[in-house]
């Protein structure tokens, strides 16, 4: 199977022998397949007819046809009987003063406190009474919002245990709201594209305010902050990567090619970037149409491979362990890449695509030989430090003004990046980072 | 087959008998699905009950896939996996186990297996839910790049990106943990 070769070929042989010990599953016990058939039957046998007139959907529309009325009427009632009773429960909660008092006071309590199941219970109330998905959505999108300050608020109390329920929650509402636009999607386009780019600006957002949290966040946390952030990152939008010419640069924008990139505080710089530098950026799509760079790197790393390959988390692992997988091959290739950089920065564009296959076949055929790669680690740090010298020696002397600019820039973003220059390790102290040749 | 034809024939039997025959071509995959990262039968038996019962509820309110059911129904019982581990906290990843056995002793294959299983799971469910997806989906159902992106509704670039992003979190969970304490 040539897909599949190509599949296992791009990826850790160790990590896919892992992976595979899940592959197989035990036999099902047949009592509980015939069990869950049968009520699934049943279930299916009293299904009523839909109640939206125009539903959507051949499935739907097969339905639709049959057993007209009946059924949905009593299950409307009943929903109406449920939500008359949950709203009756909110009326005498905002009704009677003691109760009301309590209900306000849980708004502003966090997770661990005793009114906290109250706001939670509030809030599914609501929910519940919204009865509509795209408002549901809204809902979720709020509530989310709620969990974020919650993150932010218990991390200032130095409540760091609390903090896992608040984002596992936070993870809950942004899926709840995905899902609940693909609902309003499915039955109402044009809501559903309206709702679709508020969730996604919404995540956008979220992914912003989570990065300032995570710098903030003490060790334990991180990690937890840290997949909040990759849940809203991935999705506020769809992400490309592109290859381009730095033609100006400033703190809030970047033009690549005649292109303008939004810099924002979401924004990873993995290398110093000065105008003429070939770069590889990340960029978030908004619904809008702006572009954010979610990340920069000079395009001549791709060469020295993998940089950042493995610093998904970075703080529970040793910097130097995230160069394992920088490997020989990878690391000739890079000298002679950067030679012909410092003497002509603009070489090496075509190379790019070819590096990164390179990357990704020497990955696997050295995954074994561990013990070498702390040797090749140090001289692939002297080898970078050369380059990012060289290269701001260069553009001093092209440009002094742009020079200096470009550092206030890269100033600005310096505390993303604490050791930008310093220290060629900087890459662990990031949440993450994609090269795209996973695969 | 055409719906219409088959419509004018016997509109109840055939409605029914297409959500049955998702029923019996999907179930079962949908219990490996949930079975790995559950890791429990009964559970996994509730997760493909949940699932099938969510898609009739869906189809009864005039909504439903449109398209791709199987893309839904993976969906579905997804999210439905990710709100049953809502409430608990992951448990820790646990170490790995041949740290701990000695080098000489011979330890029970299948009980180390187990443990290693857990170990994966575990580092799995630690990922993102739409990275977890891409992991079972590309390399346990073996589904491709376009179908996990159709699944995911991006673009498969976005879906190779995250799996990239997955793999390295994982191997970076799994294989150099254990490098390093070697």
């Amino acid at each position: 199977m040539d897909s599949n070769e190509k599949r296992e070929g791009s990826i850790d042989p160790e990590l896919l022998e892992k992976l595979n010990l899940l592959a197989a599953t035990p036999n099902r016990d047949p009592e509980l397949v015939a069990k869950g058939r049968e009520r699934f039957l049943a279930e299916l046998e009293g299904l009523p007819a839909a109640s939206v007139p125009e539903s959507s959907g051949r499935l739907a529309g097969l339905f639709s046809s049959r057993n007209p009325g009946g059924n949905s009427v009593r299950i409307f009632n009943q929903k109406f009987a449920v939500s008359t009773i949950l709203a009756l429960v909110v009326v005498a909660i905002m009704l009677f003063g003691g109760a009301s008092a309590t209900a306000f006071a849980s708004q502003s309590s966090l997770p661990g406190d005793a009114l906290y199941p109250l706001k939670m219970g509030l809030e599914q109330t609501q929910i519940s009474l919204a009865n509509d998905a795209y408002v549901q959505a809204k809902l979720y999108l709020d509530f989310a919002q709620r969990r974020m300050d919650e993150i932010t608020e218990l991390l200032r109390q130095g409540r760091s245990s609390d903090v896992e329920f608040a984002s596992n929650e936070f993870e809950y509402y942004i899926q709840q709201a995905m899902e609940a636009t693909q609902t309003v999607m499915t039955t109402d386009p044009e809501r559903g594209a309206e709702l679709s780019s508020l969730v996604s600006q919404a995540l956008l957002d979220y992914a912003v305010a989570l990065k300032a949290v995570l710098l903030e966040a003490p060790d334990p946390v991180k990690p937890v902050v840290e997949k909040a952030l990759l849940i809203s990152q991935d999705g506020a939008g769809d992400e490309i990567e592109v290859f381009g010419v730095v033609e100006s640069i400033s703190a809030d924008e970047i033009v690549i090619d005649g292109e303008v990139y939004l810099i924002t505080d979401l924004t990873e710089f993995e290398d110093i970037i000065e105008v003429g530098f070939i770069v590889k950026i990340h960029v978030i799509l908004t619904p809008e149409g702006s572009m954010i760079v979610r990340e920069i790197e000079l395009a001549e790393d791709l060469d020295d491979g993998m940089h950042g390959f493995e610093d998904d988390n970075s703080n529970d692992s040793v910097p130097d362990e995230n160069e394992n997988s920088n490997e020989n091959d990878n690391e000739n290739t890079n000298d002679s890449d950067e030679n012909e950089n410092a003497s002509e920065e603009n070489s090496n564009n075509d190379n790019s695509e070819d590096d990164e296959n390179d990357n990704e076949s020497s990955e696997n055929g050295n995954e074994d030989d561990s013990d070498d790669n702390m040797n090749d680690n140090e001289s692939e740090e002297d080898n970078q430090e050369t380059k990012s010298e060289d290269n701001s020696n260069e553009n001093k002397s092209e440009d002094n003004d742009n020079e200096s600019n470009d550092n206030d820039a890269n100033d600005n973003e310096s505390h993303d990046n604490e050791n930008e220059s310093e220290d060629n390790d900087n890459e662990s102290d990031d949440e993450e980072h994609s090269n795209d040749n996973g695969d | 087959m055409n719906a219409n034809t088959m419509l004018e024939v016997d509109t109840e039997s055939f409605s029914k008998q297409e959500i049955i025959d998702i029923y019996e071509q999907h179930s079962p995959g949908i219990y490996r699905y949930a079975y790995r990262l559950l890791g429990d039968q009964n559970v996994a038996e509730d997760c493909v009950s949940e699932t099938f019962s969510r898609l009739l509820d869906v189809v009864r309110r005039g909504g439903g896939p449109t398209d791709n059911v199987r893309a839904y129904l993976y969906r579905v019982a997804h999210n439905w996996i990710t709100d049953y581990y809502r409430r608990k906290p992951l448990p820790e990843l646990p170490l790995d186990i041949k740290e701990h056995v000695e080098p000489g002793s011979d330890p029970d294959n299948l009980v180390t297996d187990a443990m290693e299983r857990d170990r994966v799971r575990t580092a799995i469910l630690r990922l993102p839910p739409e990275q977890q997806q891409i992991i079972q989906l590309r390399f346990l159902e073996n589904w491709s790049h376009d179908e996990v992106a159709r699944l995911l509704k991006k673009t498969t670039d976005a879906t190779r990106s995250m799996q990239y992003r997955a793999l390295a979190s994982l191997r970076r969970m799994l294989v150099d943990d254990q490098e390093k304490d070697n």
